[in-house]
């Protein structure tokens, strides 16, 4: 049993050959897959940081708007501010 | 379709075809270079350049190689029309075998083809150990023990190679005017 | 579109590691060895199904681009864009596995012989059409422009078929898809045609992924992006 195994492994003394282009293409593959997912979920996060950042200037613009509501507008502000900030730092 | 989508569908389509046809005419007038390599019987006929290294390419004939010291190596080349002999010390790759088919890169010197690099081609059939050894003992059946292929094995049968494939060697012709007896064995 | 694009992108790379490891598995261990190359034949399972995508993948391109140069087609230019990069990455597969396989059989990495010459130039089309994508500021003109160039690039897909025909090379023919019936044995074939769907489907997958993002970069500030985001959770 493990000498079939080691004998697989050898693959009748091209081990280093075989090995390696399956070890490529995989290396290969895979990154061309991850690139666009990862991609998107930066672009999904910048998008998400600057549509906070919108809805905050629009009821900032609203001028007439209640002290109160101005307050919790300004925060939103400052935590969409941080959100942008961590979403730059995570982008590659 | 508007005019202007029509035109630029018309520039297109002309465009590929004008690069397409430069191409043609480019590769066409450069297939010299672009060969790899020149077959037996163009170097006898004197296409190959003289005094200058080149590359040949053939079926190594069966029964013809001869191994002198230090890995010193000497067979004849065939595309089945002429044959050159070969001389090359050095080694030769793992599917360097009698019927298999080989490129060599050096130069004549006089009337032998001195090798400074021998690489061997394989053709593009696969199959496991036990076919090929069922298809030789077929093939001896049929033809008896003498009559051994020149190609190497599992060529014998409808679906090896020689049906345009491009290979100038491996034209279907009965390889037995060489044939020393008996296949190379596989592996 | 996006939504069905990227639900549709992550079964089909669901069902390409199925069929890969379903390959793999046959091609490694299933499938017997050659009566000639022994096990270094096994490459064959990742370099024919790589070689084959590069210009698959090459014709797509060329496709969309051609679309997106008559038609204007946004879309287009977004698939071209998209293809580029993983066409560069399945035609350096081949090369770099064919230049694994040929060591050990051959007896060299590399000869400028015409299958392996054009085959490099493939790459350096996908690496052209991918700088020339980029070079321009102007997005559309930076399109139209690799857009000439892939259609110019076309020409070589022929040549790299055709290449081990035309001329004497040191690359053996054609296994598969010549005329007549494969002449290579059915257990060795079946682990190979597995190999081809899934590298087929690998590829529709990822292209989706990137087509996905291109939309979703180029239209960034639209609702449905913002929806997107939230939906998927950006915050998270």
């Amino acid at each position: 049993m493990l000498d079939s195994v080691a004998e697989f492994f050898r693959m009748g003394g091209y081990a280093w050959f075989v090995w390696s282009s399956y070890g490529v293409v995989a290396a290969v593959l895979i990154q061309q897959y991850a690139a666009p997912l990862l991609r998107r979920r930066r672009l999904l996060r910048e998008v998400a940081a600057a549509t906070d950042r919108g809805d905050s200037a629009a009821a900032g613009g609203d001028g007439s708007a209640a002290a109160g509501a101005h307050g919790a507008a300004a925060g939103a502000t400052r935590a969409s501010a941080t959100t942008a900030t961590a979403a730059a730092e995570t982008a590659p | 379709m508007t005019p202007q989508r029509r035109q630029r569908l018309i520039l297109s389509c002309l465009l590929v075809a004008a690069v397409g046809g430069a191409v043609a005419l480019a590769l066409t007038a450069l297939e010299r270079n672009i060969n790899l390599f020149f077959s037996p019987s163009q170097v006898r006929a004197g296409e190959a350049p003289d005094g200058r290294a080149f590359r040949i390419g053939g079926m190594v004939v069966d029964g013809s190689v001869a191994r002198g010291d230090d890995l010193a190596v000497t067979f004849a080349l065939t595309d089945t029309a002429a044959t050159v002999p070969v001389a090359y010390t050095g080694i030769l790759p793992d599917l360097f075998r009698e019927g298999q088919g080989i490129v060599a890169l050096g130069a004549m010197r006089g009337q032998v083809f001195v090798a400074t690099q021998v690489l061997a081609k394989h053709d593009e059939t696969y199959m496991p150990p036990e076919v090929t050894s069922a298809l030789q003992a077929a093939h001896r059946g049929r033809y008896g023990d003498a009559a051994g292929d020149g190609y190497g094995d599992g060529d014998g049968d409808g679906a090896g190679d020689g049906d345009g494939a491009g290979d100038s060697y491996s034209a279907p012709v009965a390889g037995d005017s060489y044939d020393s007896g008996g296949d190379s064995p596989p592996q | 579109m996006y939504g069905l694009a990227a639900r549709w992108a992550g079964r089909l790379g669901w069902a390409a590691l199925g069929l890969f490891a379903a390959g793999t598995v046959g091609g490694l261990a299933l499938a017997p060895a050659d009566y000639q190359m022994g096990d270094s034949y096994r490459i064959l399972y990742v370099h024919a199904p790589a070689a084959w995508m590069s210009m698959f993948a090459y014709a797509v391109l060329a496709t969309a681009a051609g679309a997106g140069l008559v038609w204007r087609m946004k879309l287009g230019d977004a698939v071209a864009r998209a293809c580029a990069p993983l066409g560069a990455a399945f035609t350096l597969c081949a090369l770099v596995t064919g230049a694994l396989w040929g060591r050990p059989t051959w007896g060299t990495y590399w000869v400028w012989d015409a299958r392996l010459t054009s085959e490099l130039v493939l790459l350096f089309l996908f690496l052209g059409y991918m700088a020339l994508a980029e070079a321009l500021d102007d997005r559309r003109s930076g399109a139209r422009a690799a857009a000439v160039l892939a259609l110019v690039g076309v020409v070589n897909l022929p040549i790299i078929h055709f290449s081990v025909e035309w001329w004497n090379t040191l690359h053996q023919g054609a296994s598969v898809t010549r005329l007549g019936r494969p002449s290579i044995d059915t257990r060795m074939l079946i682990p190979l045609l597995i190999m081809f769907a899934a590298f087929n489907v690998y590829f529709v997958a990822v292209l989706l992924n990137r087509v996905s993002c291109e939309l979703l970069e180029r239209e960034r500030r639209t609702r449905w992006a913002a929806e997107a985001a939230r939906g998927r959770g950006g915050h998270a």
